[in-house]
């Protein structure tokens, strides 16, 4: 390592260097990480009175050159902050980008999701499609996601972004109920998530129905990526959601029977399925009730395949032969009988 | 403020797929009939299918705009040659005739993936595939837009030639019947349908061979 090579302009920086030498491990022969190094030369200059040591050690820094593939930059290096966001990988993120690096593409939902409170609980609803970019990968995908034996939340988005939130507040919600011996509430999740996205400033790109009936009565709640939550008597997400949304606003009524409500949820999920692009396949229904939860998986299937031929395809190896050749690899080895030798 | 660029784009993708197969005796074109720009659908019942000549047919995807510009192009300058040479011009010709027309534009392209169906002058079945600046081959059969990647490999798999270093040089048409050929045409669009988000509500056939040209519809998924 080529500390020892450092500019050394006054005695204060022989001190340094000296005391990097001491961190040396003598016995391992390694190099000093260069963290290490502005770890220890930083600690020097909190210790240090004077101002004129500062602009000393920066020279210092400059002219310090470590061998092998680690290069320093030519600016003068800052401590990062201590606690709060750090976005150092954004920037590294943006320099790749512009290189022509770009990050690996998401498995996005597309989606149409839906939730509306009904006269005994809620009622939500999603269609099936999971898309990657205009392919769909999932032809039968599950977006109502379990949260506790009386909550449901489904999920738009990026899809291991709704999984992975949702079955992690679902996990804790199951802590929580063992340690105070209660029924979750709804608010309960609804907190978890909101202060995990927050957390996350809208990077974990899942937007979230949450619906369940608890002791306080029934509640359905929106969840947008950034954190911010609303709550409502009827709600839509993802991009689906102005053509769900459209069906409500004309048809809503409060206090709707299970079967009208299920009916309405149907109605607008088929609206997103059918108008919108990135929502197709089936709908899937689950009414949430004080007494139990139904869900209805494929409640209702108005896509199914437009055709099939009856002969049916088959498919003949097509790459030809054009020539064969076999080249043994060893020489065939003979054996020499009367080989007793082994049983004496 | 970060550098900025320019986020107008005189283009569109109208999405949609189209296909062509050429048999010994007749050629089957066929596209599906949905339009749409980003998530919205537009329409479910655009043709994209376009009737050039007597014997010729045209399928494009990409955007319309484009393509209609393109059509009319084609059009206005088939009249002419039909004063000029009192005939109709054949499919080989339109053929060349759609490869120029593209390649004038070389440097503000018509942003249209065609497909060139017909007869030729002995009455066999002929594909042309063209890229958007106008690079054309024969072949036996193609596919162009957004369910294309779907699309193409299932038709290489049935359809393809055994491989021209083979002695004697087969065709590239199938020797498929005609309404094997279509029956593989609508398997091939239900199941880009199911995995394509730009393709699908009807499907448009169109079957052209000695006794006319003949159109047919079936329905496609919805969603």
């Amino acid at each position: 390592m080529a500390v020892e090579q450092a500019n050394l302009c006054t005695p204060q920086d022989a001190a340094v260097v000296r005391t990097l030498r001491v961190f040396r491990d003598p016995h391992v022969d390694r190099e000093l990480e260069p963290a290490t190094v502005l770890i220890i030369i930083t600690k020097h200059v909190m210790s240090s009175p004077s101002l004129n040591f500062q602009t000393q050690i920066s020279g210092l820094i400059l002219s310090l050159s470590f061998s092998g593939q680690r290069n320093m930059s030519n600016s003068v290096i800052e401590v990062p902050p201590k606690g709060g966001f750090s976005f150092d990988l954004c920037k590294r993120n943006e320099m790749l980008a512009k290189k022509g690096v770009n990050p690996p593409s998401f498995r996005k939902t597309g989606t149409t999701i839906v939730g509306l409170v009904f006269q005994d609980g809620v009622i939500l609803g999603a269609d099936t499609r999971a898309t990657e970019g205009p392919i769909v990968c999932d032809k039968n995908c599950e977006k109502i996601h379990y949260m506790a034996p009386n909550i449901y939340c489904c999920g738009a988005g990026t899809a291991a972004d709704t999984e992975a939130v949702t079955d992690m507040v679902s996990s804790q919600l199951q802590l929580h109920r063992y340690h105070t011996g209660r029924e979750s509430r709804v608010v309960t999740a609804l907190t978890l998530l909101k202060r995990h996205l927050f957390n996350y400033q809208g990077h974990v790109s899942a937007a979230l129905v949450l619906g369940g009936v608890d002791v306080t009565g029934p509640h359905l709640h929106t969840i947008y990526p950034h954190g911010s939550t609303d709550t409502l008597p009827f709600a839509t997400m993802g991009s689906g959601s102005l053509a769900a949304m459209a069906v409500f606003e004309s048809k809503y009524k409060e206090g709707l029977t299970r079967n009208e409500g299920i009916e309405l949820v149907t109605e607008a999920i088929c609206s997103g399925i059918f108008n919108d692009l990135g929502s197709g396949s089936n709908v899937d229904v689950c009414v949430i009730t004080k007494g139990g939860k139904e869900y209805l998986r494929n409640h209702l299937q108005p896509n199914p395949r437009t055709y099939t031929n009856s002969k049916g395809y088959s498919f003949p190896k097509k790459t030809e032969v054009l020539l064969t050749k076999i080249i043994p690899l060893k020489e065939k080895v003979e054996i020499i009988e009367g080989g007793d030798a082994m049983e004496e | 403020m970060p550098k900025q660029q320019a986020n107008w784009s005189p283009y569109d993708n109208n999405g949609g797929s189209c296909v062509a197969v050429a048999g010994a005796d007749y050629c089957v074109i066929a596209a599906d009939t949905r339009m749409s720009t980003g998530y919205i659908i537009l329409t479910r019942d655009y043709s994209k299918i376009c009737k050039l000549a007597d014997k010729c047919v045209m399928a494009s995807s990409g955007f319309q705009a484009d393509v209609k510009a393109l059509q009319k192009h084609l059009a206005a300058r088939h009249l002419i040659y039909q004063h000029q040479h009192s005939k109709q011009m054949s499919c080989p010709a339109m053929a060349q005739l759609l490869s120029n027309t593209l390649y004038y534009k070389r440097f503000f392209p018509y942003y249209s993936f065609n497909v060139l169906g017909g007869l030729d002058n002995e009455g066999k079945g002929c594909v042309f595939t063209y890229d958007a600046v106008g690079s054309y081959e024969k072949v036996g059969y193609s596919s162009q837009g957004s369910g294309s990647t779907l699309i193409m490999p299932f038709l290489d798999n049935q359809l393809k030639s055994p491989s021209p270093l083979l002695l004697p040089v087969q065709d590239a048409v199938t020797p498929l019947a005609e309404a094997e050929a279509v029956d593989l045409v609508k398997t091939v669009f239900a199941s880009a349908s199911e995995r394509d988000i730009y393709t699908g509500d009807k499907l448009e056939i169109v079957v052209i061979n000695a006794d006319g040209i003949r159109r047919e519809y079936m329905d496609l998924r919805k969603d």
